[in-house]
């Protein structure tokens, strides 16, 4: 029984000579990390003491504290960005409503300019229609005539808000047979962002251009 | 106990690591995507252009065409996102281009986003 004992200490001894080895590269580190290093006797018990405590605890608050916060922020930006994705879907589906009329439409009004907050026209089914910024959205209203009856309505959902909506009518003259004949490249500028959600907001810019067709018609 | 909590320790990190670097490559990318609409827009410009411009020379003839990559023409919008135009001609016997498009694609960009646009016709 003795000897088992005995056999296993020795055992014992080995494997911590090893580790310390390994872990400090001096096998008599395990002396001073033994027994007598590693615990500290206090009368027959043994724990950490306050500073190495304080450490620890100061160590994971700051890695937690730095951690929530950048994980806050990731959610924030997710919901932001989530937003305006949405608000970029319902500006492309308007945009390319407007788009389509102006490829079709004629006698524009103004029919050049800069920064224009409203833009009139006739569309292929002959109707006078306006498009302009009104309180956040963008709005397209049509004028009673024989063809069409008046109306107008918000054409951007609620959760979209429209920081400006312009355009910018440059001429293009024509030549050859189509000489006399003036095209207008409409540049629309939309300011689109999210509905703020939590105190944050992103607004986008977006730009594009279209040109009327009419004139090739035939 | 030492080493358990190393090896412990060194997972925790590994996995935190990782976790940090894909949580900012995903920011990173949600902040691409206003950049792509921009993106997309000038492309779909560089296409409205290229439209226009085959349609008025299908008018008008070849002599006289109002190009989309003529000088005078702003090729970037205020906003700072650019097209350029790219056009594939059909290919003639002699080798040639024979001038009529094949296919054009527009290209729109705006920081580090490019998104492509392509025409067959």
């Amino acid at each position: 029984m003795m000897k088992q004992t005995k056999s296993l200490k020795f055992k014992i001894e080995r494997i911590r000579n090893f580790l310390c080895g390994f872990l400090f590269g001096d096998k008599s580190a395990s002396r001073r990390f033994g027994r007598e290093g590693l615990r500290r006797k206090v009368g027959a018990r043994s724990a950490f003491t306050v500073a190495e405590l304080l450490i620890a605890v100061g160590l994971f608050t700051t890695i937690i504290t730095i951690a929530i916060g950048a994980y806050v922020k990731m959610l924030q930006q997710q919901g932001l960005m989530t937003g305006l994705m949405a608000a970029n879907d319902n500006v492309s589906l308007v945009l390319e409503q407007i788009m389509r009329e102006i490829r079709t439409g004629k006698d524009f009004n103004p029919d050049s300019g800069n920064d224009l907050e409203s833009l009139s026209f006739v569309n292929d089914r002959g109707c006078e229609v306006t498009y302009s910024f009104f309180s956040n959205s963008i709005k397209r209203s049509q004028v009673d005539n024989a063809i069409c009856e008046a109306s107008e309505g918000i054409l951007t959902s609620e959760n979209v808000k429209i920081g400006g909506f312009n355009f910018n009518i440059n001429k293009k003259s024509g030549a050859g047979v189509l000489a006399g004949t003036d095209f207008e490249e409409i540049e629309i500028v939309i300011k689109v962002s999210n509905e703020e959600a939590a105190g944050v907001e992103k607004e986008n810019e977006i730009r594009t251009r279209v040109s009327a067709r009419k004139y090739f018609g035939g | 106990m030492f080493l358990t909590v190393v090896v412990l320790g060194v997972i925790i990190a590994s996995v935190t690591v990782v976790a940090g670097l894909l949580m900012s490559y995903q920011i990173k990318r949600s902040a691409d995507v206003s950049h792509s609409a921009r993106a997309v827009f000038a492309a779909d410009a560089g296409v409205e252009c290229m439209l226009f411009e085959m349609f008025y020379e299908g008018k008008n003839g070849a002599g006289a065409k109002i190009s989309c990559d003529s000088e005078g023409l702003d090729l970037e919008f205020e906003n700072k996102a650019s097209f350029s135009i790219e056009v594939s001609e059909e290919e003639s016997l002699s080798g040639t281009g024979s001038g009529i498009p094949r296919y054009f694609s527009s290209t729109g960009k705006y920081g580090s986003a490019i998104r492509t646009i392509r025409i067959n016709l």
